[in-house]
């Protein structure tokens, strides 16, 4: 999050002496690239290479046995022409915006409320925290089986309120995944909110508690601006994170009914490994790449991230 | 700024090198047959690596691994199993790896026949495994007069498993006709019954529907047509029909409310059929080893029972047809050591389909497709058990599962198109359109 090199802020140079800082970076040791190289290697070995393989994939028509057959361009036109990848691609879109908006306001007020130090707060923060411990298998295997509408909670023995085929009606299973996705991944963002809000000073609370403001002009006037950029970190996260949504929702609902959670790291899934068409499946893969890639650049581009200038200037 | 670039050209061969090594190791696990890498791994030491896949003769997988191994300590195998959801892939993606099992577990069908084609499976020639199969089971196993697999389990026609206890309550009769089906609907909601169970969720338990449908109305012929990939052969009327049948049922309220959401493998539909919550279940019959083995106490009151699924009033199919699974297999791995195969080929033939194995089985009042189980078929008398014995004696035709009888790309379509008619997400006419596209895709 923080950048290694702490920049000086725009408008700050000269006003700390001449030169100096200049003379402070040379004197430093000089890193040797070399250092990048485990980086490196895994990220190549892992991404690049497997993401060069998917893409000539792509071109070919491969049943996972055998050699592949080149196709050419069939799967690309058969993949952007088929309506399930742009009802799959809403579907992901939903989703993402729905896990967004579930999960920001909540992580981000237990995290702040969590920030404080306190017996009672650390070990609440440890309890909560378990959620995220757990498999997302084993998580979807408990929502599915809590939400059987026969034998579950959802059924007849269970609250009233519950009492619906959550799962199994088109309609609401939509909601049903947003929710367990949030409460399975609502303690990481807390985490994140949790120690960003540790690091605003205490003096700047003390300043505008003198000045009479209250808890929640203090919330708005501090603690969001000075979260910026983990709201940025967090949001980027989650965006970035529900497009490779699948472990879950392939164990809860198996994208059903229909095609209603037929998310599109789930459909290039059932397209590859159960209708064993890696080629088209590979294309899909692709897909979810660049829009993968598409969304964080510009998120970071949009936000300001890149430039990361520091919220506490003149402390 | 020069130090920068030359930093930067550095770091890029660094990357190009690692990536280089990384495609080379890469290369050298392609998915090429007959490679020096052949042969399973993942288990301990140098045992024989069998799958097998949870379901109610799993037991018997194990005891026979067990009594093999305590007879030939110097030959060990290891069973390894897994439960229904996601083995197939994980099968083709270990096979085509170079990483598969010494043994597989598999259905026969399509799915096995594009392995065998494949040269992924070696053919068993074994008289004495081949000749005690019977012969529609053998059937399901046989490509280019080769027999590929030995049956492991029982023969499993997709019946109707219904509650007797619900059925004396309403005083109700099980289904001969479709209609008297049809017309049972009502009586079980008028008690707050649901009339049928279906674990929808799981997909595959809403195919015996559209297989036992277009059978019955249109005959045998129609799926061969599939299976053949005969131009527009979704296209008889006998499919719109059968599909038609299915979304009267759905409207009727023919399945228990929330069957989209029901898995299979939950046991939560057979659970519904137990406690009598559902009346029937349109099932294979190796749901009644999965119900004897959670609920022996309902089975052994009689409450458990079967009828064929029924006859259809103007269809020109043979109501004394079949449609399920004959059998399922394990298969040789054709990458195995020549040790390995050895050891899998014997342990076939010794620990398998004996008399032990046999009478394990038909405890579970289950049948198994060899003719040396008919002695002790005889001894017992076991109604289940001989409902499923006289119905595949009297079948002029059993076929496969659909899901298993036509390749893996055009089942998926299947499974997911079908999901759509039961919820009345599509049409038959969309059905036929979007199914016909499939065909002849490979």
């Amino acid at each position: 999050m923080t950048s290694p090199v702490p920049t000086v802020p725009a408008g700050a140079t000269g006003t700390r002496g001449d030169g100096v800082p200049v003379r402070r970076g040379r004197e430093r040791q000089p890193v040797s690239a070399w250092l990048l190289a485990p980086a490196l290697i895994l990220f190549g070995g892992f991404a690049l290479v497997p993401l060069g393989g998917a893409v000539a994939l792509s071109f070919t028509s491969w049943n996972g046995l055998g050699t592949p057959a080149w196709l050419g361009l069939d799967n690309w036109g058969a993949v952007l022409t088929d309506d399930v990848t742009w009802l799959t691609l809403g579907v992901t879109l939903k989703v993402m915006v729905g896990t967004w908006l579930v999960q920001t306001p909540l992580s981000l007020l237990l995290g702040v409320y969590l920030a404080p130090r306190g017996r009672w707060r650390a070990w609440m923060a440890a309890v909560y925290f378990v959620a995220l411990l757990l498999s997302s298998s084993a998580v979807a295997l408990v929502f599915k089986n809590l939400l059987d509408p026969n034998f579950g909670l959802a059924g007849p023995s269970g609250p009233a309120f519950l009492q619906h085929a959550w799962l199994g009606d088109p309609n609401t299973v939509l909601v049903a995944v947003i929710l367990i996705i949030a409460w399975h991944f609502v303690p990481l963002h807390t985490l994140l909110y949790q120690a960003g809000a540790r690091q605003i000073p205490g003096s700047l609370y003390e300043a505008a508690q003198l000045d009479g403001a209250g808890t929640v002009r203090r919330f708005f006037s501090i603690t969001l601006p000075q979260l910026r950029y983990t709201i940025v970190t967090s949001s980027t996260l989650m965006l970035v994170g529900s497009l490779t949504y699948f472990d879950l929702v392939f164990v809860l609902t198996a994208g059903g009914p229909g095609y209603a959670t037929r998310l599109l790291p789930l459909h290039m899934y059932l397209t590859g490994f159960t209708a064993t068409e890696m080629g088209r499946a590979s294309a899909i893969a692709t897909i979810l790449a660049v829009v993968g890639l598409a969304l964080s650049l510009g998120l970071t581009r949009l936000s300001g991230f890149t430039r990361m200038q520091s919220q506490q200037e003149g402390l | 700024m020069s130090s920068t670039t030359a930093r930067r050209v550095r770091a890029t061969a660094a990357l190009i090198g690692a990536a280089l090594a990384l495609a080379a190791c890469g290369s050298g696990t392609q998915p090429q047959l007959g490679g020096a890498t052949g042969g399973a791994t993942g288990g301990s030491g140098d045992a024989a690596i069998v799958w097998g896949l949870e379901g109610g003769q799993s037991d018997s997988y194990q005891a026979a691994v067990d009594r093999w191994n305590a007879d030939h300590p110097d030959q060990p195998i290891e069973l390894q199993m897994f439960g229904n959801e996601g083995y197939k892939d994980k099968l083709r993606i270990a096979l085509g790896a170079g990483q598969g099992p010494d043994l597989m577990f598999s259905w026969g069908g399509a799915a096995l026949q594009a392995y065998v084609d494949e040269g992924y499976v070696d053919p068993i020639e074994d008289p004495a495994i081949i000749d005690r199969h019977l012969p529609a089971v053998l059937d399901t196993v046989t490509f280019d007069g080769k027999v590929y697999g030995a049956a492991i389990n029982n023969m499993q026609p997709v019946v109707i498993l219904y509650n007797d206890a619900v059925f004396r309550q309403v005083g109700a009769t099980p289904p001969t006709t479709w209609d008297e089906l049809v017309e049972l609907v009502p009586v079980f909601e008028a008690q707050g019954i649901a009339p049928i169970a279906l674990a929808g969720q799981s997909k595959w338990p809403q195919l015996p529907y559209l297989g036992y449908l277009v059978d019955r109305i249109g005959g045998p012929e129609v799926f061969d047509a599939v299976i053949a990939n005969e131009p527009d052969a979704w296209s008889h009327p006998a499919v719109t029909q059968a599909l038609t049948e299915i979304q009267d049922l759905v409207e009727a309220g023919g399945f228990v409310d929330d069957y989209a959401s029901i898995a299979y493998e939950t046991g939560a539909a057979d659970a519904l059929l137990y406690t009598g919550r559902a009346a029937m279940m349109v099932v294979l019959s190796q749901a009644y080893s999965n119900i004897k083995n959670a609920a022996p106490d309902f089975v052994e009151a009689g409450d458990l029972k079967a009828v064929p699924f029924p006859a259809y009033d103007g269809g020109t199919g043979d109501p004394a047809n079949l449609v399920g699974n004959p059998s399922n297999f394990w298969s040789v791995n054709a990458s195995a050591t020549d040790e390995h195969k050895e050891t899998v080929q014997a342990f076939l033939a010794e620990q398998v389909m004996n008399d032990e194995y046999i009478g394990e089985i038909l405890d579970r009042s289950a049948v198994p497709g060899v003719t040396t189980a008919r002695d002790q078929i005889a001894e017992r008398d076991d109604a289940f058990a001989g409902l499923v014995v006289d119905l595949t004696e009297a079948a002029p035709h059993f076929q496969l599962s659909w899901d298993q009888a036509i390749n893996p790309s055009q089942a998926e379509q299947l499974t997911t198109h079908l999901d759509r008619i039961f919820l009345l997400q599509s049409t038959p006419e969309e059905f036929v359109a979007e199914m016909n596209a499939t065909l002849d895709a490979k």
